[in-house]
């Protein structure tokens, strides 16, 4: 608009020109000169008018509606502590500083903790959650080793059965401008902080008309005196109208704008609501990509404390940082910062707000600053774009990055930790020890009830965002989708048990034009094999032949149901894993067998709400029967089998038997994918390594996703697999080398889950049927 | 009430037992009856039947139980399909993974009081989120899925309610009066479905309990 204002004005003084030719000493031409400069005064006025008017529409603009865009906020799921829980002292400690507590013996502000030994007395920080307030609470946390023994709110001698902390912030979504900032409102400023504003920025503030010819002068005057620039004749409102503006040019034409837009706000509004918006504008800091605006904000970024939580000193800092925050950044330039915040106390001194005496005392402390402020905008950039995406459907874009919404997922900080460590030290292990480059992983750990994802990462380096290979490499499967050709056989249990016998024989098929000959995976054929032999050594002719007697469509249906909704090519190497799926849908398929046989879409969010507290979105948690449980819990039992003997045996070099892990262990053709899936009592996780060229990555499921997965569960796995039979189950001994029933007697006999009625019906020589016994008690007496 | 059934009968084996030529017929008896009053308790495991002690076997296990039978087979008694696995009575630290019935800690039993207030008040979304809470540390114990499905269907959400006390069902082991509430639950919301035929099912299988 300056510029449209600009060339109506080129065409008025030309017509002032013309007419200064035309009048040649005539009184006729004196008559023209004087209308000539009446309507130039006209056009002149209409045009300032104008102008004003568009100014003043901006500074509406700016000032009314949503003043501010704030970024969204996006937590990990809280820390819920209670008597028992599995973390030390130090531990906790480490969470303490991620959520930026300070140490403080005096408790003296919110976030703050002393620690005895195994005592860690605390000061919370209260915290808006979505389902609710929750207040500032003083409370000491007792540990021993590695557990937490008790919380007892302090002055109290009962104890506390549960405290969630406030959550770790481990990202934000901006829009193009990186601007953040916490919102206050006049009234919870202190005054002291407004005093030391005026007495350094503006001392007449409450008095001018937004442009103050006084302070001009004395900055002239001063400037001249000190032979440079040491102090500026802006007043708090001009600096507010720079601070609006988003480039930094110095033109007089600028300036003049300035000038006037300052001049309408003072015309428009309130002293204090302008001095409201300076205190949320005022820009106060670089957190990275991250640029610190308003003192709330700079109050937590420096000091780790609300702006109300300030003392003298710290308010003085604040306002020291107002002429230079990075030249005066008290992390960086400590000496500078004290000075220039000894100058504003004593600026506040000299105009009467405090005393000597004060200003004294407050000069001698030291600058209190917090070790690092930093919060990453984006600390875990693939578990961040996997909400993000699932934002994007139900958020418009703005919305999303300026609404200040604040976005609780279901991050767990240390599972996260634990996976990330585990992930980089183990790829570059596997590359040494396989003489293979360029490997890449993707891993999902999500609860395994209720299929929250608490861990996520998307290639070998964690920290790096980019291709995101959890969501989107889509891989072939291999034997991963073995469990679910077994379980829809187990779903038809007059037809399939846990013993029945299938064949493991060659097979050649022809599809698609041509032959297809799988083979296993030590090329021999097995002859009869009981159904979970077939699946605890993975033989793929047997389980071909399975799949096709129960038919390639049924499978299908079952991969459907438990959740996964790629469309799937019919062939028979469906069978043998054929199928491309990213390790996302790998996980949502394997979820359904950690709950039971119940699908648990995956969350990665519990709740969004809006700037104001007010909840916009929860995401619950929902369960869907998708298989017969009593199926579900014959496979599981078999998926135990496969981690205690077959494929999937080496992981108890690493973990303790007695968690009795479940899994599936799954390679790809020449060794180009080795994937693992599989759970704990608590935990299900998904492992993928390959390569991005989809080379071979020569690792089987077992030396390679499985290394990764094993590791990671000995971090954060604590409970078993505790497996419980449905109704429909009962336990049977039977003769497992003739799929005989036999009893406890008979030598080598074992006990299978079977669904009831579906067990061998006949006996083997050694056990006697029930009713034969009952007679023999009758016969003899 | 089995011990006092197996009082009464031990009354009744004490005048019979002069009569030796009865006496075997008479024990026959006693253990049908045994079994029948005891009925309630083996509804999984049938081997029970020669042992008939307490269940207070450690919740976390595989219905694997191995039984000591009266006279010692040569019988591998291991878990099933394992060939070589130890018998295990579970250790001390798996039993903190069986909830369902075991000690319900503190933390839980404030949240589920918190939710039932919450949903007193009329505050569903907060009960819910209360009870999600809670499953986060407790995530096996089928009391807190039944409450959930319970809330779930004071919401009229009668579907997931219904899945909700399938999986309570799954994880409730031997809890049968929790399994009957689910089942009652379960009719209510298959009747609230229109599915009437259903609700009677569900109603049946309730009464089973």
């Amino acid at each position: 608009m300056p510029k449209s204002a600009a060339s109506k004005k080129r065409p008025a003084r030309s017509k002032r020109k013309k007419s200064s030719k035309r009048s040649s000493g005539n009184g006729f031409f004196r008559g023209l000169v004087k209308r000539v400069l009446l309507w130039t005064l006209v056009v002149f006025t209409f045009l300032f008018l104008t102008y004003l008017g568009y100014q003043d529409y901006t500074v509406r603009q700016l000032f009314e509606g949503k003043r501010w865009s704030l970024p969204a906020h996006v937590y990990a799921s809280p820390l819920e502590l209670y008597s028992g829980y599995a973390i030390g002292a130090s531990e906790f400690e480490n969470i303490l500083e991620a959520l930026h507590y300070r140490e403080d013996p005096r408790l003296s502000s919110e976030a703050s903790y002393i620690r005895t030994a195994s005592r860690i007395t605390l000061r919370t920080r209260h915290f808006r959650f979505w389902d609710g307030e929750q207040p500032s609470q003083r409370l000491r946390l007792v540990f021993s080793g590695n557990q937490l023994e008790r919380i007892e709110p302090v002055g109290r001698s009962d104890s506390l059965a549960l405290l969630r902390l406030d959550p770790v912030q481990i990202g934000s979504f901006y829009p193009a401008l990186k601007e953040d900032r916490i919102l206050v409102q006049l009234k919870q400023v202190p005054h002291s902080l407004i005093q030391a504003l005026l007495a350094t920025e503006d001392r007449d503030f409450y008095h001018h008309h937004g442009i103050s010819v006084k302070a001009v002068l004395r900055a002239l005057l001063a400037n001249i005196r000190a032979g440079g620039i040491v102090q500026g004749g802006s007043t708090i409102t001009q600096q507010l109208v720079k601070n609006f503006y988003l480039t930094s040019e110095r033109s007089l034409w600028r300036k003049i704008n300035e000038a006037f837009i300052a001049l309408i706000l003072e015309a428009r509004y309130d002293k204090n609501e302008i001095l409201e918006a300076y205190l949320n504008e005022i820009y106060l800091g670089q957190d990275g990509v991250r640029a610190i605006h308003g003192f709330g904000l700079a109050s937590q970024y420096y000091f780790s404390r609300s702006l109300d939580e300030l003392k003298l000193p710290h308010l003085a800092l604040l306002v020291a940082l107002v002429r230079g925050p990075n030249h005066y950044d008290p992390r960086r330039w400590p000496d500078r910062a004290l000075k220039r915040r000894n100058h504003v106390l004593d600026a506040m001194e000299q105009e009467g707000y405090i005393s000597r005496k004060q200003a004294d005392a407050a000069k001698r402390q030291p600058l209190d600053v917090s070790r690092d402020g930093h919060w990453a905008s984006s600390r875990y950039p693939a578990f961040l774009d996997l909400v993000r995406r699932q934002l994007r459907k139900e958020y418009r874009d703005k919305d999303l990055t300026s609404a200040g919404l604040k976005i609780f997922t279901t991050l767990d900080i240390r599972v996260q930790r634990a996976l990330e460590s585990t992930v980089t030290r183990t790829i570059e292990r596997l590359e040494k020890r396989r003489g293979v480059a360029k490997l890449e992983t993707a891993s999902i750990i999500t609860r395994r009830e209720g299929g929250e994802i608490v861990a996520l990462v998307g290639g070998r380096n964690p920290r790096q965002a980019g291709y995101n290979r959890a969501l989107d490499a889509v891989r072939q499967i291999g034997s991963l989708i073995k469990p679910v050709v077994y379980l829809t056989a187990l779903e038809d249990p007059d037809r399939y048990t846990i013993t029945t016998r299938l064949n493991d024989t060659a097979i050649h098929l022809k599809s698609g034009g041509k032959i297809w000959a799988p083979k296993n995976y030590d090329h021999k054929e097995h002859g009869a094999v009981p159904l979970h032999t077939a699946l605890v050594r993975s033989l793929n002719l047997a389980t071909v032949h399975l799949g096709l007697d129960i038919g390639i469509a049924r499978t299908a249906k079952t991969l459907r149901s438990m959740g996964v909704s790629r469309p799937l090519e019919l062939y028979p190497s469906l069978l043998l894993g054929a199928a491309a799926l990213s390790p996302m849908e790998v996980t949502q398929l394997y979820q359904t067998l950690a709950g039971d046989g119940f699908a648990t879409p995956l969350r990665a969010i519990q709740a969004v709400i809006a700037r104001d507290g007010a909840p916009l979105q929860r995401y619950p948690l929902t369960v869907r029967q998708a298989v017969d449980p009593a199926a579900a819990y014959i496979t599981n039992t078999i998926l135990q089998e496969v981690m205690r003997i077959g494929t999937g045996r080496s992981v108890y070099s690493m973990i303790p038997k007695s968690l009795n892990v479940a899994g599936k262990t799954g390679s790809t053709d020449k060794l180009r994918d080795s994937w693992f899936a599989g759970f704990s009592g608590d935990y299900l996780g998904v492992v993928w390594v390959g390569r991005d060229d989809n080379r071979p990555a020569r690792l089987t499921g077992s030396s390679g996703a499985l290394k990764i997965w094993g590791a990671v569960m000995k971090k954060i796995s604590r409970q078993p697999v505790d497996l419980i039979p449905p109704e429909e189950i009962e336990m049977v001994w039977v003769d497992p080398a003739r799929s005989l029933r036999a009893d406890i007697t008979c030598p080598g006999a074992v006990r299978y889950p079977y669904i009831k009625g579906s067990a061998p019906k006949r006996y083997a020589p050694c056990a006697r049927p029930p009713q034969d016994k009952t007679r023999s008690w009758f016969s003899d007496w | 009430m089995c011990p006092a059934t197996a009082g009464q009968n031990a009354f009744l084996v004490q005048r019979l037992v002069t009569s030796m030529r009865y006496f075997r017929f008479l024990l026959l008896l006693m253990l049908a009856l045994l079994q029948f009053a005891c009925a309630e308790m083996q509804f999984v495991q049938k081997e029970a039947v020669h042992t008939p002690k307490p269940e207070r076997e450690p919740a976390l296990r595989e219905p694997t139980v191995t039984v000591k039978p009266v006279s010692p087979p040569p019988a591998v008694t291991i878990q099933p399909h394992v060939e070589q696995a130890p018998v295990r009575q579970a250790a001390p630290a798996e039993q903190s993974g069986a909830p369902s019935q075991a000690a319900v800690p503190p933390a839980v039993l404030a949240l589920m009081n918190e939710a039932e207030a919450s949903r007193t008040q009329g505050n569903f979304d907060t009960a819910v989120a209360k009870l999600e809470r809670a499953l986060r540390i407790q995530p096996r114990n089928a009391a807190l899925w039944h409450e959930l499905a319970s809330v779930r269907l004071q919401q009229h959400k009668p579907r997931l309610a219904e899945d909700l006390a399938r999986k309570s069902n799954t994880l409730a082991r031997h809890d049968r009066a929790l399994k009957r509430k689910n089942w009652e639950l379960i009719a209510r919301a298959r009747h609230l479905q229109g599915n009437e035929e259903g609700a009677q099912e569900a109603e049946q299988k309730a009464q089973a309990f």
